[in-house]
């Protein structure tokens, strides 16, 4: 288990603002230049983006488990990764097909849209009841929510 | 009346007539859900997850996914997909991320709307009004482009005018959410989410049939060629970058989402939900890539000339089908134009009632609320008709206004309000105060000539605003740290 309090939420708030500003720069900059590979050090920014939000997303009262960390936390970010890379080596060239496909083909399909079908919704499926709305936390929840009147 | 790529034939209208009597009766059963505000503007902890998984998967797929899509794969390759397969897991990825966060904020206050969670959130009016405004302009631009769409549609399915096409779509749609509200939209979103899966699974065996899976002929076509097999497409490689995040993170921002994060009825039905809503989504986005390469194979191996209407391509490839084929799909494009009009039509309906006359210190009667929101419903109707078929901008570049602009104001508002106790009610003012004007400049100053950003400009509007937030978040206090609600407190915890 690791704690995520509130000094390393502000941490990874601002981590995220970077990735946002430096996304930015990257297409602003990148995009007039034609310089893909910034273009595509800012495709793996929003790697880490995705990996900020779904840490603070996934904590629960405070503890972010090792194993939620590792799946899907940080292999949706790395198959991101993949597939981004996959991309651009292969953007705009004539490629041998693999299972009819191009290679860049691949990258977007398989690693990003089936990594993160695996990564986000098969993971939500398969840790919901333990790890993303335990019961007893959510009990506990209820439980102190009504012994205090509503807020307006 | 434009060409006539499909003929109505009786086997099309029937089952497009049985559609809309279908949608008009189970809308009008729904008002048992909706003689409440919370019930009318938000169908607010009423529907299991199923109703709330297929229909947040109809909500968020719409004239823009079934007709405009196909239509830039068709011109640009794969790059506007990437839209599109970022949605579908991002779906499940949102409610990792606040899903639970939404529906706890249904136990400690009363929802009708968006905005009245970030009311009670930074305990401000200013920032209910400007998200309200927010939230209304974009609903009202995204709600336009389903206009033209569907516009389009009517004429191909039935052989009417464009303009007597909206009068029966909306016509329609008007009439259940008259008398159901939000409820009704949720209710009718999840039939029509049905009726969209039966037509991609139609898109599946047709494309196969036709183009046997091949690419490559694609790639060694001289009309296409590489860039249209590859996995960037033939638009600028930046948008990748924007397509991919707005997209994918991005979906957590979109009210067809968040929206239904409270109306499930028990904190359980958050699961199915989520996970329901991301497959579901996941395979009407097929409908997209397949139809779109559908219709570029159709060029390339020289079974039609090339097309110069980008909207047409979808009627390209679904000309070239059966006859029961059209009928479902024709009937599932029907689903998801008006699936998305009716959430937004009750959305923006919501916002002006009970947000912005409350927000400027016109709080409106919770027993006339009700009636004041039909009445809106339909100025709101009327409005995005006029925008939309006389605005003169193509479907595509609006239904992408509508969801940066989205994104820009409910990412600082709920994402950051809800994940960051620091998210300060000053920071958020900011945040969403940025991304109203921006959201209006940007596309003002692109459209005179004055400037235009390399990449779709709601990035920076929405990077803008999560910036300013956090930025400004650290050195203010109000409603954040120690000075947040006691009352919100527990669902920091969760």
């Amino acid at each position: 288990m690791i704690t995520i309090g509130d000094k390393a939420r502000d941490i990874l708030m601002v981590i995220a603002a970077l990735c946002w500003a430096f996304v930015i720069y990257a297409s602003w900059v990148g995009g007039p230049a034609k310089d893909n590979q910034l273009i595509y050090f800012g495709l793996l920014a929003t790697c880490v983006l995705t990996v900020v939000y779904y840490m603070m997303g996934a904590v629960v009262n405070e503890k972010l488990s090792t194993s939620v960390l590792i799946w899907p936390i940080l292999l949706n970010g790395i198959l991101q990764a993949i597939a981004f890379t996959l991309v651009y080596t292969t953007k705009g060239q004539k490629a041998d097909f693999i299972l009819g496909m191009h290679p860049g083909f691949i990258g977007a399909m398989i690693f990003f849209w089936g990594g993160n079908f695996i990564c986000s919704t098969l993971s939500y499926w398969v840790l919901f009841d333990k790890k993303v709305v335990p019961e007893d936390e959510w009990q506990a929840f209820m439980k102190e929510v009504q012994s205090q009147q509503k807020i307006h | 009346m434009d060409e006539q790529l499909i003929q109505p034939t009786p086997l099309i209208i029937g089952y497009t007539v049985v559609f809309i009597l279908v949608s008009i009766g189970i809308g009008i059963y729904a008002n048992k859900y909706a003689k409440s505000a919370e019930g009318f503007f938000g169908g607010t902890k009423a529907f299991g997850g199923i109703v709330i998984g297929l229909a947040s998967a109809a909500a968020v797929m719409s004239a823009f996914g079934f007709i405009g899509g196909p239509g830039l794969v068709y011109k640009f390759g794969f790059t506007s997909i990437w839209m599109t397969i970022a949605c579908g897991p991002g779906f499940a990825y949102g409610y990792w991320v606040i899903g639970k966060r939404m529906r706890a904020m249904a136990e400690v206050t009363d929802v009708a709307t968006l905005p009245d969670i970030a009311r009670v959130r930074f305990q401000s009016q200013a920032v209910r009004g400007v998200l309200a405004i927010g939230l209304c302009l974009a609903a009202i631009a995204y709600l336009s482009s389903q206009v033209k769409g569907g516009a389009k549609l009517m004429n191909q399915m039935l052989g009417v005018s464009e303009e007597m096409g909206v009068v029966i779509m909306f016509g329609t749609t008007l009439a259940y959410m008259l008398v159901s509200g939000m409820s009704g939209s949720i209710l009718t979103d999840a039939f029509q989410g049905l009726v969209m899966l039966i037509g991609v699974m139609g898109v599946i065996v047709a494309y196969f049939a036709m183009t046997g899976g091949d690419m490559a002929v694609i790639m060694n076509s001289p009309q296409f060629g590489p860039t249209f097999v590859d996995g960037a497409g033939a638009m600028p490689f930046q948008l990748v970058i924007t397509f991919a995040m707005v997209f994918f993170i991005g979906v957590m921002g979109q009210p067809t989402m968040l929206a239904k994060m409270y109306a499930v009825k028990d904190h359980r039905d958050l699961k199915i939900a989520g996970i329901l809503g991301g497959v579901t989504y996941g395979l009407t986005s097929l409908v997209w890539i397949l139809v779109g390469y559908g219709a570029i194979w159709i060029v390339a191996t020289g079974g039609a000339p090339p097309i110069k209407d980008l909207d047409k391509a979808a009627f390209l490839f679904l000309s070239k089908t059966g006859g029961v084929l059209q009928a479902l799909v024709m009937a599932a494009l029907l689903a998801a134009i008006m699936s998305t009009a009716s959430f937004f039509i009750s959305l923006a309906a919501g916002n002006i009632t009970r947000d912005l006359a409350g927000a400027f210190g016109h709080e409106i009667p919770i027993d006339k609320q009700v009636v004041y929101g039909r009445w809106i419903q339909v100025v709101v109707s009327l409005f995005a008709i006029g925008f939309g078929y006389w605005g003169g901008r193509a479907v595509a570049i609006l239904g992408t206004l509508g969801w940066g602009f989205f994104a820009s104001v409910t990412i600082p508002a709920f994402v950051m309000g809800l994940l960051w106790r620091r998210c300060s009610r000053e920071g958020v003012l900011v945040g969403l105060t940025f991304a109203v004007i921006a959201n209006i400049v940007l596309p003002i100053l692109e459209n005179f000539k004055i400037y235009r950003l390399p990449f779709p400009y709601y990035l920076l509007t929405i990077g803008g605003s999560v910036i300013l937030t956090t930025v400004v978040s650290f050195f203010t206090k109000s409603c954040a740290g120690e000075n947040l609600p006691e009352q919100l407190k527990p669902v920091f915890k969760l």
